[in-house]
């Protein structure tokens, strides 16, 4: 314990220190109050006796400061005073002071008051230290489930190949997968064709416009990115805007407009706007603006690598093309559930520019309709598709993802590996067998990895506490494959999965 | 015979444990108490009663933790003359304490 003694007398410093370093304290000492917060910074004591009359800056006024930077910290003070005037006492007190210390010294009060509160320290310091233990752990659970919920975003909702109709141009950066932010600036648009009007939810995003004949209408933001208001605080007002025939919606991250060159320089919202105003005079067919809009960028950066997430996305509104469309999606169709089955496979190079997911939701949806797809099945196929890929084929431990830290790390560890991975396949078969309203799907997926100890799934620890649970879900997913499924089994190796989905026509 | 002027058992204690900073302790009393003793002729031609309180007050803390009471005692009552703002029987005082002061000086000298 390292006790700081504050005196501006040096024969008082030297009794009292000796003292105490007799009785096995560390003693650093200062001879006034200033002396001792300068001190009190520098050497973290973990209590102070203190004089009260000293040049410079007197004992309570050094006592008051001391008080204020301990902060959440409990460093006792107690005051040396021959004064015995209730006035002088209470104001011991007033300032902060935790003890007094009568001159002369007495040895045996002396330790016995320092032994006191150095209890009394010990008692409060750890329980402070409890109290933000558990805030810490409040805050991890905390951050679990909205990395959880992130997770689910970055794994299935960005797969490129949802968003290819013709009416949609979409540059996606690789960062767009995942760069690292729980927080998301998001922005939701609908076309109304049959009242002509454009739906939006704008949240933080920059740059969104609705290119209108000769008029550029800012589809401004209105809300904050997602993530960062609880569900109390947030709003899923709608902002109303009419729209033409042709009229075209562009919608662009913040990487693009701080797209940076080599300088440190930025492409900036001038120069965008410069391409959009640029579109709106020459009247040119609508893929140019789009191109327009990325050959500018790419110019300006001129091969300089990007960090942030550089998204562009520019639809027309095309009211004819949207009604064919929409009438294509929504004629239902009568898909009798028949028997059927196929199977894909995916070798290295295909998995590093294909999704798979979106492919097989299509075919499903081909051959049975849109009663199959629903979001459970879509689910079920992300989660086994990343269990192959990150920990099957790439070996990624799941285990990494428990921490904020891990979880990052997870994702640029998994960039990485992508990248240089030379071998290996993913096996997907999908059979069906018909049931009276639905069938039953069986689902394989089979990777060329290494496996892993299956033997651990078998039993399931009693009872499962919630950072079990939190470490499965991080895991394989395998809880929520486990509800969604009729039933899910390994082989022994650990690198085919099977699992039966019940779907229903009925849905 | 000393036991007036110094409590040497006090000063027994301490030189045991203090071992080698002993003699920095006998030096330092006596050095600051010579300036104290100064100090103090000083505030009190000068009048400055908050100066001869802080000066009694510090040597008397000092001499009492020697165990020098007759001079801490000297002290601790122009500390209160000084508080209340008379100094009417200050030059008496201060009189007393610089023959103490002496006193413990050579009492030091002497024994240590």
């Amino acid at each position: 314990m390292k006790i700081l003694i504050v005196d501006d007398d040096a024969t008082n410093r030297l009794v009292l220190g000796a003292y105490l370093k007799q009785d096995g304290f560390e003693i650093i000492s200062a001879n006034d109050g200033q002396a001792a917060i300068d001190l009190f910074q520098d050497e973290q004591p973990d209590l102070i006796l203190m004089d009260i009359m000293m040049p410079v800056l007197d004992g309570y006024e050094a006592t008051k400061k001391i008080k204020v930077l301990s902060g959440e910290r409990f460093i006792p003070i107690i005051f040396l005073t021959s004064m015995t005037d209730e006035k002088a006492l209470s104001q011991c007190v007033e300032v902060g002071g935790d003890d007094f210390l009568t001159k002369p010294y007495n040895r045996t009060i002396l330790t016995a008051k320092i032994n006191a509160l150095e209890r009394v320290s010990d008692l409060y310091n750890t329980n402070q230290r409890q109290k933000q233990e558990q805030e810490l752990i409040t805050r991890r659970e905390l951050e679990a489930q909205e990395q959880e919920v992130a997770r689910k975003v970055f794994d299935s909702i960005l797969s490129p190949g949802s968003l290819s109709s013709d009416n949609i141009q979409l540059h996606l950066s690789p960062m767009s997968l995942f760069n690292g932010d729980v927080v998301l600036a998001a922005c939701l648009v609908e076309i109304d064709t049959s009242n002509n009007v454009l739906k939006y939810w704008n949240g933080a995003i920059p740059a969104a416009y609705l290119m209108q004949g000769d008029a550029l209408i800012e589809l401004k933001s209105t809300n904050l990115p997602l993530g960062i208001l609880g569900d109390a605080g947030f709003s899923n007002k709608l902002d109303l805007i009419e729209i033409r025939d042709k009229d075209k919606i562009v919608l662009s991250t913040d990487g693009i407009l701080e797209a940076e060159n080599s300088n440190g320089g930025m492409f900036g919202s001038e120069r965008f706007l410069k391409c959009l105003n640029s579109e709106l005079t020459l009247d040119v067919t609508r893929s140019a603006l789009f191109d327009h809009i990325l050959q500018s960028m790419n110019e300006f950066v001129d091969g300089y690598e990007q960090t942030d997430d550089v998204t562009l996305a520019v639809i027309n509104c095309d009211i004819d093309y949207i009604n064919q469309l929409a009438t294509e999606r929504g004629q239902s169709k009568k898909f009798i559930p028949s028997h059927w089955s196929f199977e894909l496979c995916f070798y290295y190079d295909a998995l590093k520019s294909i999704d798979p997911i979106p492919l097989i939701n299509q075919t499903l949806v081909e051959i049975q309709g849109y009663q199959i797809q629903q979001d459970k099945l879509s689910t079920i196929l992300t989660e086994l598709f990343c269990n192959s890929l990150d920990h099957g084929l790439l070996g990624l431990d799941s285990k990494m993802k428990s921490t904020p830290e891990g979880f990052m790390q997870f994702y640029s560890d998994k960039e990485l590996l992508l990248k240089s991975m030379d071998e290996g396949f993913i096996k997907i078969a999908v059979k069906n067998i018909p049931t009276k309203n639905g069938g039953d799907l069986t689902i394989v997926f089979e990777d060329s990895g290494k496996g892993f100890d299956t033997s651990k799934l078998e039993k399931p620890k009693m009872p499962v506490s919630a950072e079990d649970n939190a470490m499965n879900f991080s895991g394989r997913g395998l809880l929520l494959i486990k509800s969604y499924c009729q039933s899910i089994s390994y082989n022994e190796k650990g690198n085919r999965v099977e699992c039966v989905y019940s779907w229903s026509n009925s849905d | 015979m000393s036991s007036e002027i110094i409590d040497l058992d006090i000063l027994n204690e301490l030189k045991e444990i203090m071992e080698d900073d002993f003699d920095e302790l006998i030096e330092t009393f006596i050095d600051d108490g010579q300036k104290q003793v100064d100090d103090l002729r000083v505030a009190i031609d000068a009048s400055i009663a908050p100066d001869i309180r802080r000066i009694a007050h510090t040597l008397k803390g000092s001499s009492a933790n020697l165990g020098a009471n007759a001079l801490s005692e000297t002290c601790k009552v122009l500390e209160h003359d000084a508080a209340e703002d008379n100094l009417s029987d200050a030059n008496n005082q201060y009189e007393k304490i610089k023959n103490a002061y002496e006193a413990v000086k050579a009492s030091l000298a002497e024994n240590f």
